[in-house]
């Protein structure tokens, strides 16, 4: 069957045409009206198929004219439309002798098959058509009249939209003639460039984009058809300009391109959000990848990624690591404290934590490390993904451990040492009463049985033999004072100290009167400082105290006028508290002896004494955390200077 | 005449106690063992004790509790020698019945004094 096909829209009509073909029909197409009547003259189709909007000669009056046509009156006509519906269309068509009115499905198959139908009827003449000439009455021609003003009014309403739609896209859109020339650009058109609409239009575009740039644009547009791409520009001020371009170009029926359309897309924001990104990818993959601690990050769904440095320290390989939970990673023990360390980041107790913890190396060995947890969160406090920190303090671990290990054995040791020394103190406490006890207990005998002698027996001795028997008596009682100091001396050692507020210038004053009442013939000057007052055991340092007085009484017994001095002084820092008298002195080279037992300087029928005065003094100081020294010179008298370990 | 037994083991010690006790007018028995000094205590009945604490075959508070739980009663003077090394010991002595003490060696200065001191305090 020979077919005219009547259609402006150059894709309708070649989606048409093909189809037809393909179904072994002759088709003749017509891009108009006119061009329509003039291949219906000339080819006489056997159907004639027209759309009802066209250029030139609309389908109203094709179809008219070819009614009026003797020779082609026969021939079915037959509207399609896809762009109205109204009763009155349908009426018109049908009065000026059209044998169907097809509303165009959207979808072209569904058209097909209509259209199907209706060559079907034709070849079986089932469509009707006028017998004589169609009359066109004026009330028809006016509703044809007013039809097409209806169809051009929708055509305005729908370029207003159209309209609309360029003028506020956010897109910036420009239509250039084929030239390159601007026909047409939009407000954000001329936003993005920062010209006016006004002074773009008639502009070639080549300005705004470079010759090279739009020269590729339309090298693409002829090859493909469409072009997409990113390009820089550079607006009015010279601000260069990132833009993504989409460009396509409109077609007249015939197939040529009347003008192209050009749509922007400013990218520079985008641009630089991207430029942003890169860099803190950049800085987190710095932070991250190339970091000597070894971090993880880790999503809810448990997905992991680890640096490095996490490797090493584990000892495993990227790969090797990939699927292991950190449950795996970690020392058995370790699990439980780090679940309930995740859970307080989780609940939103804290935002971050630190803690310690075992991780297990591939060999199995342990590594102890300094665990930072953060968990970042959206906006809407949904958990993104944990980053972890961790720090080798394996060393630092075993090191502590190996300190506390020797600082348990020397603990260790020293309780033994001071074990073993409480022991050794207190059988040398113990040797030394039985020693005094049962050196004593002779020396009581010899005591009393040398008494008896002269008391029961006197008269048979001579002088000579009651003399030795004095001399006996005299000796032993030497030794018991000898014995008694002794027995003071390791009762030092014993004693507890019971730290208080001593008055010492009292004491001092208290033994100066003491010592002058034992030798009421002597002229003794004791000058004492008021007002010393040391914190210490009042009875040690008043044997102390006692010891130095009786010392510097005793040695400056031979000069006619004595005098003695008790006071206090300072010497880095410490208080220094001396006993000074105008004695007998002694050589200043033999002064480091002085403080040991039984260390004589002089004569004990010089002077008695049994040596054991100054060991106790220096005990005594040395208890109370302080040191002493002397200072002398022979017949120039002795000062003896000491601490009690009290800062000034 | 006032009867005093002396347990001491030590004959030195036993000597010199028991020559100042008698140039000060008191009759005295002496006791080498606490064994003996027991049968010399229930058997002679004497005026009061001096014990030393420190004995070869027994200890000197066995001594002190069995005279204590004894016939001759609890109404016995007994004095308690012990040296300045079993200070500690003194007050449990006191506290098992034992009247007094004094300290060994003994003073013979002194010792007699410290002996009527003890006796007197009581009576």
């Amino acid at each position: 069957m020979k077919i005219l096909i009547a259609e402006d829209n150059v894709d309708s009509r070649i989606v048409l045409q093909k189809n037809l073909e393909h179904a072994g029909h002759v088709v003749i197409v017509a891009v108009n009206g006119r061009d329509a009547l003039e291949k219906a003259r000339e080819h006489r189709p056997d159907l004639i198929v027209s759309d009802i909007l066209m250029p030139e000669m609309d389908g109203f009056r094709l179809c008219l004219e070819i009614k009026r046509d003797e020779r082609l009156r026969g021939k079915p006509f037959v509207f399609y439309t896809a762009t109205f519906v109204d009763p009155e269309d349908v009426r018109l068509a049908l009065s000026l002798g059209a044998s169907r009115f097809i509303l165009k499905p959207v979808e072209p198959e569904r058209f097909l098959v209509i259209l199907g139908e209706v060559i079907k009827d034709a070849r079986e003449k089932n469509l009707e058509v006028p017998a004589g000439p169609v009359i066109a009455p004026v009330e028809l021609l006016e509703n044809y009249e007013s039809s097409l003003s209806r169809k051009l009014d929708e055509k305005v309403r729908q370029l207003e939209i159209y309209k609309q739609i360029f003028d506020n896209s956010q897109e910036a859109l420009c239509v250039l003639d084929t030239a390159g020339n601007v026909r047409l650009a939009n407000a954000a058109h001329a936003q993005i460039f920062g010209f006016t609409c006004e002074e773009l239009e008639g502009e070639p575009v080549a300005r705004l984009l470079g010759e090279e740039p739009f020269a590729a644009i339309r090298t693409t547009l002829r090859e493909r058809g469409t072009y997409e791409g990113g390009m820089s520009g550079r607006s009015k001020a010279g601000v260069p300009l990132h833009l993504d371009i989409s460009a396509f170009p409109i077609r007249d029926e015939r197939g040529e391109t009347t003008s192209l359309v050009l749509i922007f897309r400013d990218a520079s924001e985008r641009r630089l959000a991207e430029a942003v990104l890169r860099e803190s990818e950049d800085k987190f993959k710095y932070f991250f990848e190339y970091s000597s601690i070894g971090k993880s990050l880790t999503l809810p769904s448990g997905e992991t990624r680890v640096n490095e440095a996490f490797c090493k320290m584990l000892g495993y390989s990227p790969e090797e690591l990939q699927g292991k939970t950190w449950q795996e990673l970690t020392h058995p023990d370790d699990v439980d404290l780090s679940q309930r360390e995740i859970e307080k980041l989780l609940s939103g107790e804290v935002n971050a934590i630190r803690f310690n913890k075992r991780y297990l190396k591939k060999d199995g060995s342990p590594v102890w490390v300094d665990l930072n947890a953060s968990l970042r969160r959206d906006e809407t406090g949904k958990p993104l993904y944990f980053m972890t920190s961790l720090v080798d303090i394996t060393k630092r671990m075993e090191a502590e451990a190996e300190i506390l290990t020797l600082n348990a054995e020397l603990e260790q040791r020293v309780n033994e040492r001071t074990a073993q020394l409480g022991a050794a103190n207190r059988e040398l406490e113990a040797f030394s009463y039985s020693v005094s006890h049962d050196l004593r207990s002779p020396l009581r005998g010899i005591s009393a049985w040398s008494r008896a002698l002269l008391e029961e027996c006197g008269g048979c001795l001579d002088e000579q033999a009651r003399t030795y028997v004095s001399r006996v008596r005299s000796e032993a009682q030497r030794m018991e004072n000898l014995i008694d100091d002794l027995l003071n001396l390791s009762r030092l050692a014993r004693t507890d100290r019971h730290v208080a507020r001593v008055d010492l210038s009292a004491l001092a004053a208290a033994i100066a009167s003491r010592l002058q009442e034992t030798a009421a013939e002597r002229q003794v000057e004791f000058v004492i400082e008021p007002g010393l007052v040391a914190a210490g055991d009042a009875h040690l340092l008043e044997i102390a105290l006692t010891n130095l007085l009786d010392n510097a009484f005793k040695f400056s017994g031979k000069r006619p006028r004595a005098r003695i001095v008790f006071g206090q002084t300072e010497s880095e820092g410490q208080r220094v508290y001396f006993v000074r008298d105008n004695g007998a002195g002694f050589d200043q080279a033999l002064a480091a002896n002085l403080f040991g037992a039984f260390q004589r300087l002089h004569k004990t029928s010089e002077y008695p004494g049994t040596g054991i005065g100054l060991t106790i003094v220096q005990r005594i100081v040395h208890r109370h955390g302080g040191r002493i020294w002397a200072e002398a010179a022979v017949d120039r008298g002795a000062t003896f200077s000491f601490t009690l370990g009290e800062r000034s | 005449m006032e009867k005093v037994l002396v347990i001491e083991d030590n004959p030195d010690n036993m000597k010199l106690i028991t020559f100042l006790l008698k140039k000060n007018g008191y009759e005295t028995r002496e006791a080498p063992t606490g064994r003996e000094g027991i049968d010399q205590a229930l058997r002679d009945r004497p005026d009061f004790i001096i014990l030393d604490i420190q004995l070869p075959d027994m200890d000197g508070s066995e001594v002190l509790k069995t005279i204590r739980r004894s016939p001759i009663n609890g109404g016995i003077p007994i004095i308690a020698m012990t040296s300045y090394a079993m200070s500690g010991d003194r007050a449990r002595l006191m506290a098992e019945g034992c009247t007094g003490y004094i300290e060994k060696p003994i003073d013979p200065a002194g010792v007699i004094e410290q002996i009527r001191g003890i006796l007197g305090t009581r009576r």
